[in-house]
């Protein structure tokens, strides 16, 4: 969980708290996953795996395709950059391909429809 | 024309033009959520998408009426939290309260989530807020808002409001009550019908114990808003004239910076203390959003 650490909290942890901040990461059987609203919260900061994509490459992640990266990276979790403007989650890199970990429910290939990406 | 909420011919200014306003959909209406984007970058690219957006408070550049825009929900903007559809009146009680920097706050309802995300925005994610739902199927709900709006400065809480622990004392309070949601009605279609609720009898005393609990969770300094989305009186100023007979609080001026009007003093065999003028009451037609009241409280010193 993510949370600030404030003097207040100190007062708090006196109730029966039932969730606290965000959470920040998943566990996947044996991994640990970062959650898609810590990487949109946090994302920015990263300077390593990130990956830009384009609004093509996009839709074809958000239709169940791979799309082939250039990138000197290791396999794991890239931070899925939209046109170095909106980060949006995660992907995963496998060989040199990248499949999505986007939340399938939540980004809906219609809300696509009508950006101007390119101004 | 069927007349809707026909008790209140005597205390609703304008009582046609109130009626008309009921037969018109409910505009929509979106907060920038500044927690996680910057407000000209979010308006530029949605206009850019031709969503029309017209800025509906002078004073706080955040909230945009969107008459065009079908379904927020349905936006990019939503998905990365950059937008949270949510009635203007509804933005207008964090704005009254308006907790500070670093200060300790109650939202004693808190569900689905909306003050309690834009309470956060104006904190600017810092202090801590304790966002109390009672029940906890929407936990749910409002654990989304608060990660899809960024929000960090929160723990949730389940219990009762009008038993909320007595161990602490906060420097603000939103007291954001279950009401019989009469300002929200709007007769769209034939078929709509405002529909009383038997529970809606029992409210006044539910949120009477709530008013007074949550005046006896704040600190000496502190503030608290007391909220409803109806034109009821015995759910808006009955609730409060309980509290000032009970209790040493005082009502305390209240300038949303919109058309609003006075809370009244008299409801059917009910008289008020003219302090109840302090309160204020939002109309559809004056504001054309949800029906609103609004009480802010402090302590007698
Ligand atoms: C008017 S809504 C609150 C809306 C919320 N403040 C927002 O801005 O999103 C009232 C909430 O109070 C909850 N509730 C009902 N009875 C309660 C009680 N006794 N204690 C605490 N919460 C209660 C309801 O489930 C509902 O979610």
């Amino acid at each position: 969980m993510i949370f600030k650490n404030v003097p207040h909290i100190r007062l708090a942890s006196r109730l029966k708290i039932s969730k606290m901040g965000m959470r920040a990461f998943h566990r996947v059987s044996s991994f640990v996953k970062p959650t898609t609203k810590m990487i949109q919260s946090f994302g920015q900061e990263a300077t390593k795996a990130r990956l830009g994509i384009n609004e093509e490459q996009l839709l074809k992640l958000l239709a169940g395709d791979s799309i082939p990266v250039d990138l000197d990276l290791d396999d794991g979790y890239v931070i899925l950059d939209l046109e170095k403007r909106w980060i949006l989650g995660l992907g995963l890199l496998i060989n040199g391909r990248v499949r999505s970990q986007l939340p399938r429910k939540e980004l809906r290939e219609s809300m696509m429809r009508g950006l101007s990406i390119d101004d | 024309m069927e007349e809707i909420f026909k008790c209140y011919r005597e205390i609703i200014p304008e009582f046609g033009r109130f009626q008309e306003s009921l037969h018109k959909p409910l505009p929509n209406h979106i907060r920038v959520n500044r927690l996680k984007a910057e407000t000209d970058s979010v308006v530029k690219s949605m206009e850019g998408k031709g969503i029309h957006l017209e800025k509906a408070f002078e004073k706080h550049d955040t909230l945009y009426l969107a008459p065009t825009l079908k379904s927020p929900g349905n936006q990019i903007e939503y998905f990365l939290g950059h937008i949270h559809p949510q009635a203007l009146t509804s933005c207008l009680a964090s704005i009254v309260l308006s907790p500070g920097n670093d200060s300790y706050v109650l939202e004693m309802c808190a569900a689905p989530g909306g003050k309690t995300s834009h309470l956060a925005q104006l904190m600017n994610n810092t202090g801590l807020i304790v966002a109390n739902e009672l029940y906890p199927s929407r936990h749910i709900p409002l654990g989304h808002v608060i990660e899809r709006l960024g929000v960090l400065n929160t723990v949730i809480t389940g219990y009762q409001a009008q038993e909320f622990p007595l161990k602490q004392r906060f420097d603000y309070i939103l007291a954001d009550v279950p009401c019989s949601g009469e300002g929200k009605f709007r007769k769209i279609k034939e078929s709509s019908i405002y529909n009383e609720t038997r529970e809606k009898q029992k409210l006044p005393d539910l949120q009477k114990k709530i008013i007074l609990r949550g005046f006896d969770l704040l600190k000496e300094e502190g503030k608290m808003l007391y909220s409803t989305c109806t034109y009821n009186p015995e759910e808006n100023e009955s609730v409060v004239s309980f509290l000032l007979q009970n209790r040493d609080a005082v009502l305390l001026p209240l300038d949303a910076g919109f058309d609003s009007e006075a809370g009244i003093l008299e409801w059917r065999d009910e008289k008020y203390d003219t302090e109840l003028q302090k309160t204020a009451r939002f109309y559809p037609h004056r504001i054309n959003s949800v029906g609103f009241f609004m009480a802010r409280i402090g302590k007698r010193r």
